[in-house]
């Protein structure tokens, strides 16, 4: 479609859009807001991809408040943006697009900007609850406050109790009897039933959204990698295209096929180390220790290929650093080849294991209805029934010339999970071969100065081996990089956990939990 | 109940003297000597009290226990010297513990109660109410309610009551108020006797 | 000769049951293309806590002082009245029957769940709940197959049963095998081995044994470790001379020593059996646990009434 024709279909009428390459902004008032917004979410069925807030003119106390719904297929981004201007408050919209309430939350604590008519209850969601009430981090005043000034309160955190006889809680974590990063949960359990489940999280808060502010756009590339560190690959291809789209880049064929190749690489890495810990957690240590091996063997071969196991240090802007010499193809494809046959083994003994798909099926379900009215992405919302999947919806990199099917099951449960995540290894090892033979020759990555466009937007969007990473770039007025709203994808299955856990026995939990297998880090930034 | 366990302690280590004089009680009704007082019996197979029943020395194994209790405290006295012990908060995986925390008596049995749920007979029922009840996405407030069934009300006591209470109201169409029914009951009674008086022969 | 039987009958089953926990790791490691630990490093570990010092937790009552006595001794006691070298009888012979040998064995559960209890964390109450659920159903199934057993001999001291089992008729073999998957799946159910529980997990929320002894440490932490170790061998032990009773019909000074060789060789096949049942099995659901027992329950029930009549 073309930009008139979209402006035609999704703007309304009486709004001036501007274009950012691929990113249609216009303005909106708090009283068109919930009009334009359940238009775009329950009408024209759009996703919404994030909600972030930046700060404009810091005198006159100006805000923006941006809405980024994503136009699948076509591969658009419309983006409504509501300006605050002389007060802190804006209208919620939680009770018209549910979805939008999580980054509500996030916006209060971090920028002080409070949603007017979101029904629960004030608490931290991105931060541990020790933060003084009255700073907020993403100001741009914020380094100037010291913060040991003795400010008087600290935020508070209450959790729900349930009422009833004999209800008790069970608290695990922060510190857990594994080495895996710090979340709490705290259960309310009748008996060893799970009655009620919170996820309580914010430990691993690092900052990262503001020091990409401080940094240049390379070591941001650097800074993206580090946001969860399984996910090295996708999320800096996710931030590297936002940027490109913003110098204008044009990345060559080569290293389109090459981001395929590694992404494609840490998929299957992420999956297999999934897989066994699954098995793991039902008591079959013999999937464990396979596929650890597995896993350790795609490690190897990173390493091999790129110097960096998780494949770290290879995206930069306008392309790959690694050139993919002849031998080296030749070796992977021989690799995988053998790595394939030894999965469909390890995979067909832990199928017929019928104690293990015993242990499995009926555990931890996430009804279908939860996962789209949560816009769910990733592992748990296609094992729900939910078809999304970026590579389709939102093609980057050379993903547009593959051919490659969406794995979905629509039990819901842990073992749809394991299925989802046993059919996407078979499909990555597809296209891994696919683009590996079809790759063009040409250089990896090209070297160019390149300007950022001034007071500009772009989004970037991967489908990491979690689910889809969201990566919305801003510059000022002089063409530095304002503002970087990163959206991993355990930010929104940390909030579905809690609607699959209850009703199931204590004893299945880790086993629900590491079925989602969500990062703590991505969720806290 | 304090003496219910301690008849419970006197029954276990005194075992052996309490069955004697039980048997005891049991010769003296059914006059048959100790050794052969039938418990059970199929055809010519039975369970019978021999000499050796609850015959073992239960103090004696009580003592044997301590006696290794004892030395186990001893050696590792011995061999370990006197420990250092250091007092620590529970393990509370780093979040404060509070009294909510802790199994309750009701959660204890909970699994159990589950299993023998058929005997059992116990309903729970979870109420949620929520903030916005349309589309029911913000939680407000949960419960659980717990209640048991008593079974023998509901599947002995109630139908016999039944019963009776179904005889019971026939027989109440006797009792209707009307005085002249009542003489002519009087009546009818005083006739049947007279005659029944009357056939019945001189004794 | 008297002396040296109960010297052996006392020491047997603390000194060897770190042994069999390290043949089972081995085993396991082995079928899951791991080299494994050394079999000897239950003894190590074992040492090593014995050396740490303790810490307390100060919720704690004198529960958790005394427990892990009480649990050691009763198995160090179970340890002295099982037959080991049942031929030779001794003052402890009389001892020997399975009634009391299954009480003591609950006095052990029963104070390892007041101790899950004492200290008032999440995880105790939990263990303790499920270990006592469990315990509550294996007890049945337990019970029964000896008693169908103990009919046929008519007596129910070990020692007897061990010594006259291997002169039933054929005919009786059927009862015994009955009895003894009866007694197999309790074995596996009072020692948290798979499919009942993962006895090397590390997440609190799964553990039934672990969750109990959670707060110990330092020797009493050792204690519990090696009474869990012993009660293994005992249960390995009672399946060996009981059930496969070849082996026993001898007598004298040196058939003590073959005595005791064919016991273990007996108790290591037992224990590879084991080690590949839990390679081979993964962990049921919770609420699937009680049909696997009911099954342990009916078949010890077939048996029993299979020797009635």
């Amino acid at each position: 479609m073309t930009e008139v024709e979209i402006q035609e279909k999704y703007i309304p009428k009486w709004a001036v859009s501007k274009v950012h390459g691929n990113c249609f902004v216009f303005d909106i008032t708090p009283e068109q807001l919930v009009d334009v917004c359940s238009e775009l979410f329950h009408v024209h069925q759009l996703p919404i991809k994030t909600v972030f807030a930046s700060q404009g003119d810091i005198k006159s106390g100006e805000y923006y408040i941006h809405y980024v719904f994503g136009v699948p297929v076509e591969n658009f981004y419309i983006i409504p943006r509501l300006l605050i201007i002389g007060t802190t408050e804006f209208p919620s919209l939680a009770n018209s697009v549910y979805p939008a309430s999580l980054y509500e939350g996030g916006i209060r604590e971090m920028f002080g900007l409070e949603p007017i008519g979101r029904p629960s209850e004030a608490q931290p969601v991105l931060l541990h609850e020790n933060w003084p009430a009255e700073i907020f981090p993403m100001r741009k005043d914020f380094m100037d406050i010291p913060l040991m000034n003795g400010h008087s309160k600290s935020m508070e955190y209450h959790f729900s109790k349930v009422d009833g006889e004999g209800i008790y809680e069970v608290p695990v974590g922060p510190v857990h009897a594994g080495i895996i990063e710090p979340g709490h949960f705290r259960f309310s359990m009748a008996g060893e039933r799970i009655v009620r489940l919170e996820a309580k999280l914010g430990w691993m808060h690092k900052g990262s959204e503001k020091m990409f502010e401080k940094l240049s756009p390379s070591d941001g590339v650097r800074l993206a990698e580090h946001i969860a560190g399984d996910s090295s690959f996708a999320h800096s291809t996710a931030f590297c295209q936002a940027v490109e789209g913003l110098g204008g880049t044009i990345v060559s064929d080569r290293a389109q096929y090459a981001r395929v190749i590694f992404g494609e690489l840490e998929r299957l890495a992420g999956h297999s180390s999934d897989l066994g810990f699954i098995l793991s957690d039902t008591g079959f240590n013999f999937g464990l220790a396979q596929c650890g091996r597995l896993r350790e063997q795609i490690m190897q071969a990173c390493e091999k290929l790129t110097g960096h196991r998780f494949l770290r240090g290879v995206n930069i802007f306008g392309g790959v650093y690694v050139h993919l010499r002849k031998g080296e193809i030749e070796e992977l494809l021989q690799l995988l080849h053998g790595w394939k046959k030894e999965f469909e083994e390890i995979i067909k003994i832990a199928d017929d294991n019928s104690m293990v798909f015993n242990r499995l099926s009926g555990a931890g379900i996430l009804a279908h209805q939860v996962a789209i009215d949560h816009c769910a992405v990733g592992v748990p919302a296609r094992a729900s029934g939910v078809i999304v999947d970026s590579r389709i919806d939102f093609p980057y990199a050379a993903y547009g010339k593959l051919h490659h099917e969406v794995s979905v099951e629509y039990g819901g449960d842990v073992l749809a999970r394991f299925n989802v995540r046993k059919r996407e290894v078979l499909t990555s090892l597809a296209l891994i071969n696919e683009a590996l033979q079809a790759m063009p020759d040409g250089e990896p990555v090209s070297p160019r100065e390149m300007t950022l466009r001034k007071n500009s937007y772009a989004v970037g969007i991967s489908e990491g081996w979690r689910g889809e990473i969201v990566y919305v770039v801003v510059t000022d007025e002089n063409g530095n990089i304002s503002r970087v709203s990163l959206r991993d994808p355990s930010f929104l299955g940390w909030h579905l956990i809690p609607h699959a856990a209850p009703g199931n026995v204590l004893l299945d939990f880790p086993l629900i939990n590491k079925s989602f297998n969500l990062s703590y880090s991505g969720n806290d930034k | 109940m304090g003496s219910l366990a301690f008849a419970a302690l006197f029954l276990g280590v005194y075992g052996a003297a309490a069955t004697r004089l039980f048997v005891r009680i049991a010769e003296s009704v059914n006059q048959s000597s100790i050794a052969q007082i039938p418990i059970m019996s199929f055809g010519n197979m039975g369970f019978t009290v021999r000499n050796g029943f609850a015959g073992l020395n239960m103090p004696a194994l009580f003592l044997l226990l301590s006696f290794f209790l004892l030395a186990t405290w001893l050696i590792m006295r011995a061999v370990l010297g006197k420990q250092r012990i250091s007092k620590k908060i529970t393990w509370d995986c780093g979040f404060p513990l509070t009294p909510r925390m802790e199994i309750t008596s009701t959660a204890f049995a909970y699994s159990l109660m589950t299993i023998f749920r058929p005997i059992l007979t116990y309903a729970d029922s979870t109420k949620t109410v929520y903030q916005d009840p349309n589309l029911r996405h913000f939680v407000s407030s949960q419960s659980v309610h717990l209640h048991l069934v008593d079974m023998y009300m509901k599947y002995f006591y109630f139908p016999i009551a039944r019963v009776f209470c179904s005889i019971a109201r026939q027989m109440s169409r006797i009792q209707n108020g009307y005085i002249n029914l009542y003489i002519l009951y009087v009546l009818v009674t005083l006739v049947a006797l007279l005659a029944w008086a009357l056939i019945l022969p001189q004794s | 000769m008297n002396f040296a039987v109960i010297i052996i009958q006392v020491l047997f089953v603390p000194l060897v049951a770190p042994l069999i926990i390290g043949v089972t790791r081995r085993i396991k490691a082995a079928m899951q293309n791991r080299r494994g630990a050394d079999i000897f490093q239950p003894y190590r570990d074992l040492i090593k806590l014995f050396r740490k010092a303790e810490v307390l937790s100060e919720d704690a009552t004198t529960i958790s002082l005394v427990s892990p006595y009480v649990v050691f001794a009763s198995m160090i006691t179970i340890g002295a009245l099982i037959p080991i070298v049942p031929f030779a009888g001794n003052i402890l012979s009389s001892y020997a029957d399975f009634i009391v040998v299954i009480s003591l064995m609950i006095l052990a559960t029963f104070f390892l769940a007041l101790n899950g209890l004492d200290a008032g964390n999440a995880f105790g109450g939990l263990g303790s709940s499920r270990e006592m659920t469990l315990a509550a159903l294996t007890e049945a199934g337990l019970f029964f197959s000896f008693m169908s057993i103990a009919l046929l001999v008519q007596s129910t001291n070990l020692i007897t049963l061990s010594i006259h089992i291997g002169t039933l008729p054929s005919s009786d073999w059927l009862i015994l095998s009955l009895a003894f998957l009866a007694f197999f799946i309790a074995l596996l159910a009072e020692n948290a081995r798979y499919p009942f529980d993962n006895p090397s997990t590390h997440l609190e929320l799964t553990m039934v044994h672990e969750a109990m002894i959670i707060e110990a440490s330092g020797p009493r932490l050792a204690l519990f470790e090696w009474a869990a170790a012993s009660k293994l061998l005992i249960f390995i032990v009672l399946g060996a001379n009981i059930f496969i009773p070849w082996g026993i019909i001898i007598s004298g000074w040196q058939s003590l020593s073959l005595a005791i060789l064919v016991l273990l060789c007996k108790v290591f096949v037992l224990t590879v059996a084991v080690a590949m049942l839990e390679s081979m099995t993964a962990k049921l659901r919770f609420f699937r646990l009680p049909d696997l027992l009911s099954t342990s329950f009916m078949l010890g029930l077939i048996a029993l009434a299979l020797a009635i009549f």
